[in-house]
């Protein structure tokens, strides 16, 4: 099967859609699709190949819009967070909310599930990263960046690293056990909004407003902090705002103010695809679980779900 | 020849001397003889014309101003006919003065001997006006002297009434009306002359073979030069219309005959300017330029006729144009000009080139335009007119070079320069119909199995780059540099250099597809080759900058300057890297040194950035009013120039709106604004501006409409700079929730931003303020409103402890103050509310209760009725049945049909008022379930 949209659900939310996650329950076995948006509402969506897209919770409680949504790896528990600057704990299966953590002071961005589902990190405009136990809701961890204002962060799969990007372009990879930073990378000069590792670690892939995609080798980060920086990549015409790895670690998607979603070859280091379904700039890209389903959110208020062939 | 001699009477004797005509002696003895002797003047008059015959000219002057100067002292008049003769011996004279004068080229000389021949018509005049040889004489006079042709004219027919076929007289007309180009006239005059004298001069046949010419009627025309030459082998005249005949043929033999014909015409007369100007026309196409140069040279000294100077004239300047001597044949040229008859355009197209040679192309279009009003439709002008027209700054005429260049492409439309010429003239205005006119030159080349220049493609591809159709243009430059490779063999450095410049574009296109690895990498091959190639170090800076990589992007730029210090784009683009570090000092002295330069001082783009220095000035600081006004006026003079120097220039109209907007001349302003806008639509500053002014206007509405149309068309991203206009527009018009949402969509595209985050928490307290006012707020909204004065209460708080953003932290703290106190107050509003919201409740409650009790109510009373319904029917039919036997008693009872008919009438009334209690029933029905309300 070629590339292909299956669904485009229009007004998911009434306002600008602005995060998404996609998980599957281990306790339900359902591919959950869960956005934010700018309505303040949390909205859990049930993916089925036969009958779509099926909402399943409307979550409410956050003000100022939802920016950031993560999900545990076993799909059951689910963190959001709003420019109310508070992050909130939610059951996934019942919909309830479960905990909330106020961090006024310094106003939570993104948060990030670690790959264990053990921390959460959340990132500040302080330039700072606090890792919370996720049991015990306690801060466990403070990782103090040498960069501004943090707009994106994420662990690497296999737990050993943490990566942040900064509004000004730097992005900073930490050592979870020491806390130490290992390097710097300073490819972009202006807001980097995405960043993803690879599946197995080895490779980290960051979006910017610069409309550039950089694809940095991190494999030997543990042995030298010299990265290399393996191939930038062309093709958006306006800030790129979201990347997401599949599975396989053989492509990954890129979102972008462009209207466009694209989806990238590792080993060729090209564009596959470029899917134009959105109207307005796409704000967030999710990949399914099994890497055969890609999700973007938009401005469009819209949800797209893609057939990506692997 | 006449008779043999001619007598002289000896005075006061019966004595002759008689002189033999054909051995006449001198001169000066006859003149003796004849004043000794007091000789009649017929005698002196006949010895004169006898010299002239033998051709001693001078004799017959002497003995004629000898005998005019003495009438009755040394020349008889004693004799009857004597004024026939006096008037002889005048004309005769003048006649002769006449034609000197005409051989004469001095000017002032030629004027000198006109004289002399007018003094002695004029004394001729006197004795006898209407004498018929001294109307012709005087008519002659008038034809050569110019510009007398109507006086000449009506002399001619003076005599013809007395004579109608006056031969002097009808050549004269011929002449005339030949000179008017009534050649059909002059052809008629010409053949009576013949009628009249079968054996007439060759002139006449010379004249009607030129009237047959200029008729058409080339074969005819042959018969006569031929005729003439038969009778005067001499008449080169008649010779060279026969070479012109056989040159006009335009074929391989007419030409060898036509040249031998004029060698032949040489041979006679080699001083003839026509016959030196026809050789000199067949040495051009031999390229002989020498020969050409010197034959044409000489007609010209031969001649005092302008048009076959023009003719001369134009020959040597045409050799000179050849041999690529501009200068001179500009000269040639012009003069040609001068001399030129209205019809004979030919120097007006050579001049015209020479023109463009100068790059004069005003006086180089006055030329093609006086070879086009000749010749209304000739192509070769046209194309030529529209190529000019097209580069003109005149908005008419680039029009009228599209009308042009319409007509030759539709007159011949495989000729493929015209086409070339009016993609070209497209290009300027109508992308699409330039394309569309270079496909057509591709097809016809494609016809023609030619292949398509690389020129060409590289045109198209810049057009698809124009609209937007990059993928079309990438192929098109594509194909252009394999054809250059292919090219190049032919003319290696032409192709290569194109090559550059095609790679330069297809790089621009890449650009345009965000591919800047490829664009990057084609600009640093081509700076490899050719390091002075400036621009592409401007566009990599450019990306560079775009990039966000301000250090690089200057170093780019740096490089740049290395080739052309001076270079005015470079040093703007540094200008502007600059200001956008907020370095306006240094920015403003970049774009004041191009300025300062002798070569750049017009650059309007940098007259542009810096009254928009002025002006962003004005907006950052506060000042007093002097120096306000100060700063105005300088903005506004920067502007001016720019558009003194370029009056299509849409950034210093914009300025000057702004400038008029910010003196308060608000809809002066929007008049400018709105032009522009007109001008073109693809420039987002005027969109904000005209926003602005409809903010200023209270305008909230359209305001709002720009801002976000203005978004929507230029910036797919959330450009933050016109979000926060939105926001505020939204704000003063009251709309605080989609401010709100604006804001957050703002914080969200730059979340380090503490402006726009004190503007939402501002924002969050006047929503939860107004809330909170209106009682009639739900618990709801009342509870949402006071989450948010909590938020809006912890930023402002957070933004007081913070110092370093654009806002006053003072303020924040007394902003969260003014949280704090409304969500005190906020206890007693959610009480309310909440008070509020359970008696609704309750009310609800109650609502629903009552209901249920009515709807109980209802049911119940709906039974009773019911049953009375059933109750009444039964009591119905029972009194019915009364009723009925009542009335049939009456019926019976009563015999008076009146009172049968009362008693009708009664039991209609009986009837009604049974059936009212059915009604009246319901109603009181219904008045109860009201008291239950």
């Amino acid at each position: 099967m070629a590339f292909s949209v299956l669904q485009t659900k229009s007004d998911a939310h009434t306002e600008e859609i602005w995060a998404c996650t996609w998980v599957r329950s281990v306790k339900t076995n359902e591919h959950l699709l869960i956005t934010g948006s700018l309505d303040d509402s949390v909205k859990v969506w049930v993916w089925d190949e036969d009958r779509q897209l099926e909402l399943k919770h409307t979550l409410e409680g956050h003000c100022l819009g939802v920016n950031s949504v993560t999900a545990n790896a076993e799909g059951t528990l689910l963190a959001s967070s709003a420019l109310d600057a508070t992050v909130k704990f939610w059951d996934l299966e019942s919909g309830e909310e479960t905990n909330v953590i106020e961090s006024n002071e310094h106003h939570a961005w993104k948060v990030a599930f670690s790959p264990d589902s053990r921390l959460i990190a959340v990132g500040t405009q302080q330039r700072k990263v606090h890792l919370f136990e996720v049991e015990s809701r306690k801060m466990v961890g403070d990782l103090d960046t040498t960069g501004k204002f943090i707009m994106a962060l994420t662990f690497s799969p296999n737990g050993k690293y943490l990566a942040t990007a900064s509004i000004d372009g730097p992005v900073n990879i930490y050592d979870l056990q020491t806390s130490a930073l290992l390097t710097t990378l300073d490819g972009h000069a202006m807001p980097v909004r995405g960043i993803a590792f690879s599946p197995d670690s080895s490779m980290l892939v960051t979006a910017s407003d610069d409309k550039h995609i950089k694809i940095y080798e991190v494999r030997r980060l543990d042995q030298s902090t010299d990265v290399h920086l393996a191939a930038t990549l062309y093709g958006h015409g306006s800030w790129v705002a979201d990347v997401k790895f599949a599975p396989d670690g053989k492509r990954f998607a890129t979102g972008s103010a462009d209207n466009t979603v694209k989806v990238w070859d590792i080993g060729a280091r090209d564009c596959l695809h470029t899917f134009t379904a959105h109207s307005q700039q796409v704000t967030g890209i999710a990949y399914s679980p099994n890497g055969s389903r890609l999700a973007s959110i938009s401005d469009d208020r819209s949800i797209n779900i893609y057939n990506v062939p692997v | 020849m006449e008779s043999g001699s001619i007598e002289i009477p000896l005075r006061d004797t019966d004595e002759v001397i008689e002189l033999d005509l054909n051995q006449l002696p001198d001169g000066q003895e006859t003149l003796t003889i004849l004043k000794q002797e007091k000789a009649q003047l017929h005698i002196w008059v006949n010895l004169a014309l006898a010299y002239y015959r033998k051709g001693k000219e001078a004799d017959m002057v002497a003995l004629l101003d000898c005998a005019r100067q003495g009438f009755n002292t040394w020349a008889s008049l004693d004799y009857p006919e004597h004024e026939q003769d006096q008037m002889r011996c005048l004309d005769t004279l003048a006649a002769w003065y006449v034609r000197e004068a005409k051989r004469e080229k001095n000017k002032d000389l030629k004027t000198e001997i006109f004289t002399k021949a007018r003094l002695l018509y004029t004394a001729a005049d006197k004795i006898n006006m209407f004498n018929q040889n001294h109307v012709l004489g005087r008519a002659y006079f008038c034809l050569l002297e110019g510009d007398k042709m109507d006086q000449a004219d009506a002399q001619f027919d003076f005599v013809l009434n007395q004579s109608n076929n006056n031969i002097p007289s009808l050549l004269g007309k011929a002449c005339i009306a030949y000179n008017k180009k009534d050649y059909r006239g002059s052809l008629a005059f010409y053949q009576k002359a013949l009628r009249t004298n079968p054996n007439c001069p060759a002139d006449v046949r010379l004249g009607m073979g030129l009237c047959f010419f200029e008729l058409g009627n080339l074969e005819k025309a042959r018969l006569a030069f031929g005729r003439a030459i038969e009778l005067n082998p001499k008449c080169v005249g008649a010779v060279v219309g026969l070479a012109i005949l056989e040159l006009n043929t335009e074929s391989a033999e007419g030409i060898q005959s036509g040249v031998t014909i004029l060698s032949k015409a040489y041979e006679i007369d080699s001083a003839n300017p026509m016959v030196l100007n026809l050789l000199a026309d067949h040495f051009f196409f031999k390229r002989d330029f020498q020969k050409t140069q010197t034959l044409a040279l000489r007609a010209f000294h031969n001649t005092e006729n302008e048009a076959i100077r023009a003719e001369s004239c134009y020959q040597l300047a045409r050799c000179f144009h050849v041999q690529e001597d501009y200068d001179q044949a500009f000269q040639y040229y012009y003069q040609a000009t001068n001399f030129a008859s209205a019809n004979f355009v030919l120097p007006h197209f050579g001049l015209g080139q020479m023109y463009i040679a100068r790059e004069d192309n005003e006086n180089a279009m006055s030329c093609f335009e006086t070879v086009l009003k000749a010749n209304p439709n000739d192509y070769e002008t046209m194309k030529i007119l529209g190529s000019l027209y097209a580069q003109s700054g005149n908005q008419n005429k680039r029009e009228q070079a599209r009308n042009f260049l319409k007509k030759v492409t539709e007159q011949f439309p495989d000729d493929v320069e015209a086409w070339i010429e009016m993609a070209q003239i497209l290009e300027q205005s109508d992308t699409a119909g330039a394309l569309q006119a270079y496909e057509t030159v591709k097809s016809i080349l494609q016809e023609d199995q030619a292949e398509i220049p690389p020129e060409i493609l590289n045109n198209m591809a810049s057009l698809e780059y124009r609209l937007g159709k990059l993928d079309e243009a990438k192929g098109l430059y594509e194909t252009a540099l394999e054809r250059c490779q292919i090219e190049s063999e032919h003319d290696e450095n032409y192709y290569k250099s194109m090559s550059v410049m095609i790679n330069y574009n297809l790089a621009r296109v890449f650009e345009g597809l965000n591919q800047l690895d490829k664009a990057t990498q084609l600009y640093k091959d081509i700076l490899k080759e050719y390091p002075n190639y400036i621009d592409c170090y401007l566009r990599l800076g450019c990306m560079a900058r775009d990039l966000g990589q301000i250090h690089d992007a200057s170093v780019w730029f740096k490089d740049a300057l290395q080739v052309d210090v001076q270079n005015p784009d470079c040093w703007s683009l540094i200008g502007n890297l600059h200001l956008h570090n907020r370095e306006v000092g240094a920015g403003q002295k970049k774009f004041e040194k191009i300025l300062n330069n002798e070569t750049t001082k017009s650059d309007t783009y940098a007259l542009v950035a810096l009254g928009n220095v002025w002006l962003s000035t004005l907006h950052d600081t506060r000042m007093d009013k002097e120096k306000e006004k100060r700063y105005q006026d300088r903005a506004l003079s920067m502007y001016k120039q720019a558009l003194r120097i370029d009056p299509r220039n849409i950034w210093a109209a914009n300025g000057i709106g702004a400038v008029l907007a910010h003196k308060g001349y608000i809809h002066e302003a929007l008049e400018v604004f709105a032009q522009v806008r007109e001008a073109t639509a693809d420039f987002p500053d005027v969109w904000l501006n005209i926003a602005h002014i409809y903010v200023e206007l209270k305008q909230y509405v359209w305001a709002i409409q720009m801002y976000e149309n203005c978004l929507h068309k230029f910036y797919k991203y959330d450009n933050v700079e016109i979000l926060l206009y939105l926001a505020r527009v939204l704000y003063r018009s009251g709309k605080l929730q989609e401010c709100k949402k604006i804001l957050l969509r703002a914080r969200r595209a730059v979340p380090n931003d503490s402006q726009i985050l004190y503007n939402i928490a501002l924002v969050l307290q006047r929503l939860g303020m107004q809330v909170l006012k209106d009682e009639k707020s739900n618990l709801r909204t009342v509870l949402q409103a006071v989450s948010e004065l909590d938020i809006a209460h912890k930023f402002f708080t957070t933004l007081s402890q913070t110092t370093g953003g654009k806002y006053n932290p003072e303020q924040a703290m007394a902003e969260a103050r003014q949280c704090s106190d409304l969500l005190n107050q906020a206890q007693y509003h959610v009480a309310r509310a909440r008070k509020l919201d359970e008696e609704e409740k309750e009310f609800k409650i109650k609502q629903q209760r009552e209901r249920e009790e009515l709807r109980a109510k209802l049911q119940e009373n709906e039974e009773e009725e019911e049953k009375r319904r059933q109750r009444e029917r039964e009591e119905l039919v029972a009194k019915r049945q009364q009723f009925v036997e009542q009335s049939l008693h009456k019926t019976k009872a009563t015999k008076e049909r009146k009172e049968q008919f009362d008693g009708t009438k009664q039991s209609c009334k009986r009837k009604r008022s049974l059936k009212a209690p059915e009604g009246k029933a319901k109603k009181s029905c219904r008045i109860d379930s009201h008291e239950y309300d």
